[in-house]
């Protein structure tokens, strides 16, 4: 299997799009949801990542990908305060009693509300 | 007041009713015990919600017939091993409640539940699920309930409801308060009246019981005529003055406070049942951006606003507040097959980072399609001869200076009520009672702390101003500061080398001894890398991985900022200068 990852420093936070462009069914999905233009539809082939220095980790293109091809670790949304909150709950560093799901989308973690 | 507690019980299914009822002071098994009162011979029950079985195994034991459904799968398995040596064992089903009578699911025995005629229920009951859920959500479960309830059947509903008299409700309050702080969880609002939720979704009354202040237990049965959908009918004003004066509202506390409003299905013009579906987010401004923008170009259309917890789109999608299941819960609880005849819902582009599209088709029968980003490109995107892929311009996030200066406007009022308000006011309330009780101590004016009082007024004005330049600094030359990687650190320095200097300048100007320019350029550099940072939730090209990395960054600034600050001013203040 040929995996593409893009947007480095995957190893110290997990981020970052993991690529499979064998999966790819050109639906252009990546590219319908997609805010900042990272995607590309080439006439033939499957899409590419033409320009990861624009991408916030949204997580669009992986959640709409209906090949699957795409996997973006989601982790909420860009506001400091909300990331505050995250790393005081010490995300990120999932043990068997804090599951990542639990820490990471409790509610009062997040300045929205 | 206990019930908030389950959260914590659920995670021991084994002491759950135990425990529970010893938080509830044995109120849940009178509960149980009237509601097995109801129970007769070859019933047909269904408890949903039905924790480790305890009502369900008491009510298969008086001869009925007992369904079981509950989401957490620990329970469920406990309570096939507790019902096992059970003559006539019930059924446990792990699954959503909410989603019973879906199209599909993927638990279809639930499925099979809403659907198959002969799977009516005589007897509905739950006990302390619906103060859990969403106020969106339970009247969702009553339409649930309502769709499963066989011709004569009642239901029997216990929740805990806010009290009535004041001093209890005091220490519903402060419980709740506890409660959230302890489990670091946002309990839902508490029903205020469980006949009214009944009454709107169909049913009628026949009995009504307090256990306790919090606790009400309602048997109903369902109504002879059906009530009008409320959510399908929703009326909120969105031109002339008074939404005018609500979207200046919205700019100026939007960013620090939620504004939500009403869920449902609101309209634009005239719609038919051919009309689009729109679909959008509960938060205030966001509602009045969307039915001005297609009012203005003359689109008749239904709009589906769904409940993200008054936070707008883009926000709500990338955090926990808006996804398929808040579409779905929608599309149901407003009956819209009822309302248009066609299967096609409009999302807005930002929504997709909660959404699975297919899954929203196989739960509602609904097709998504994406609009633009704008909705004001919605009418030229509507007449496109080939929808996809999106024009670029349509399909991507712009920052234009006019919507640099909207956040602007929201950012100042969001620093100074979110932040600063409070020390503020606590050294202003110290200030003027050391003023009174010096005036009341001394009985003179001359020795007053008033000269200081007005010092702080007057350091309290320049900040503010400080504040709102570097705002609109920011806002203003947003785009050009440096931002290699995304980088929000490298922005600030480039604000702080903007602003810096004009303040020398200022101060300059003013001729302020060097003590002050000092205090200033520190404060300064303090507050641009602080706004900037800040600035990361006005934007949507703020990115987690820069911002979870770069926000110690400003901790270290403010931290060493302050720490030289209070050493500065000591040193200052001993060696006289």
């Amino acid at each position: 299997m040929n995996v593409v990852t893009e947007n480095v420093e995957i190893e110290d936070s997990g981020f970052g799009i993991i690529y499979d462009p064998e999966k790819c069914n050109r639906c252009g999905l990546c590219l319908e949801v997609c805010p900042f233009n990272v995607w590309e539809l080439p006439d033939v082939g499957p899409a590419v990542i033409a320009r990861s220095e624009n991408c916030t980790n949204c997580t669009s293109c992986a959640k709409n990908c209906l090949g699957d091809a795409i996997t973006v670790n989601n982790m909420g949304c860009g506001c400091i305060w909300n990331q505050a909150g995250r790393q005081n709950d010490k995300c990120g560093e999932t043990t068997a009693e804090t599951t990542e799901e639990e820490c990471c989308t409790s509610e009062n973690t997040s300045c929205c509300n | 007041m206990a019930v908030a507690f389950m959260a914590a019980l659920e995670k021991a299914p084994e002491s759950y009713d135990q425990k529970f009822d010893e938080v509830l002071e044995g109120r849940s098994r009178k509960i149980r015990e009237r509601i097995l009162e109801l129970v007769t011979p070859g019933m047909k029950v269904l408890d949903l919600g039905c924790g480790p079985g305890q009502l369900v195994i008491e009510a298969s034991m008086k001869g009925a017939y007992v369904i079981g459904v509950d989401s957490n799968a620990q329970m469920i398995s406990l309570a096939k091993r507790r019902a096992a040596e059970l003559k006539k064992a019930p059924e446990f089903i792990h699954g959503d409640i909410l989603s019973i009578g879906e199209n599909v699911n993927p638990e279809e025995a639930i499925t099979a539940l809403g659907k198959e005629p002969e799977t009516k229920f005589d007897l509905i009951t739950s006990t302390f699920l619906l103060s859990e859920l969403k106020p969106v959500q339970r009247d969702l479960f009553m339409q649930i309930v309502r769709t499963m309830l066989a011709d004569d059947g009642i239901i029997a509903i216990a929740a805990e409801t806010l009290p009535e008299s004041s001093s209890d409700r005091k220490v519903f309050w402060k419980n709740r308060g506890q409660v959230e702080l302890d489990a670091r969880i946002r309990l839902p609002s508490p029903i205020e009246s469980l006949e009214e939720i009944a009454v709107k979704t169909g049913f009628s009354v026949d009995e009504f019981k307090k256990y306790g202040p919090e606790i009400t237990l309602l048997i109903c049965k369902e109504s002879e005529k059906k009530p009008a959908n409320g959510y399908q009918n929703r009326r909120k004003v969105f031109s002339g003055i008074k939404a005018r004066l609500r979207i200046w509202y919205n700019h100026l506390t939007g960013s620090y406070r939620s504004l939500p409003i009403t869920t449902g299905l609101y309209k634009v013009g005239n719609p038919t049942p051919e009309s689009p579906v729109i679909v959008t987010a509960n938060y205030e401004l966001t509602y009045y951006t969307v039915l001005r923008a297609l009012a203005r170009d003359g689109i008749e259309a239904w709009v589906l606003v769904c409940d993200t917890n008054g936070i707008n789109v883009w926000c709500a999608a990338r955090g926990i507040h808006f996804d398929s299941n808040d579409v779905v819960q929608m599309v149901r609880l407003t009956e819209l097959s009822d309302v248009v005849n066609h299967k096609e819902l409009i999302l807005p582009q930002l929504a997709a980072a909660g959404m699975n599209p297919p899954g929203i088709r196989k739960r509602t029968g609904f097709r998504v399609r994406y609009g633009p980003v704008r909705i004001q490109d919605l009418s030229e995107w509507m007449k496109l001869d080939k929808p996809r892929p999106k024009p670029r311009k349509m399909a991507t996030v712009t920052f234009s200076l006019k919507e640099r200066m909207d956040q602007t406007v929201a950012h100042i009022p969001f620093l100074f009520a979110a932040i600063l308000a409070k020390p503020i006011a606590i050294i202003l309330g110290i200030l003027a009672l050391a003023n009174i009780g010096i005036a009341l101590v001394f009985s003179s004016v001359f020795v007053s702390l008033f000269p200081y009082t007005l010092g702080f007024l007057l350091l309290f004005a320049e900040f503010i101003l400080a504040l709102a330049g570097n705002a609109l600094v920011l806002g203003l030359i947003f785009p050009i500061l440096p931002s290699k990687g995304n980088s929000f650190w490298r922005r600030g320095l480039g604000l702080a080398g903007i602003t810096i200097p004009i303040a020398i300048l200022i101060m300059f100007l003013l001729t302020v001894n060097w003590t002050t320019l000092i205090v200033w350029v520190v404060v300064q550099f303090m507050l641009a890398i602080s706004l900037t940072m800040d600035w990361s939730g006005m934007t949507s090209v703020s990115d987690p991985k820069v911002i979870r990395r770069e926000y110690p960054y400003m901790i270290q600034v403010l931290k060493f900022g302050t720490v030289f600050l209070v050493v500065f001013s000591i040193i200052v203040i001993i060696m006289g200068w």
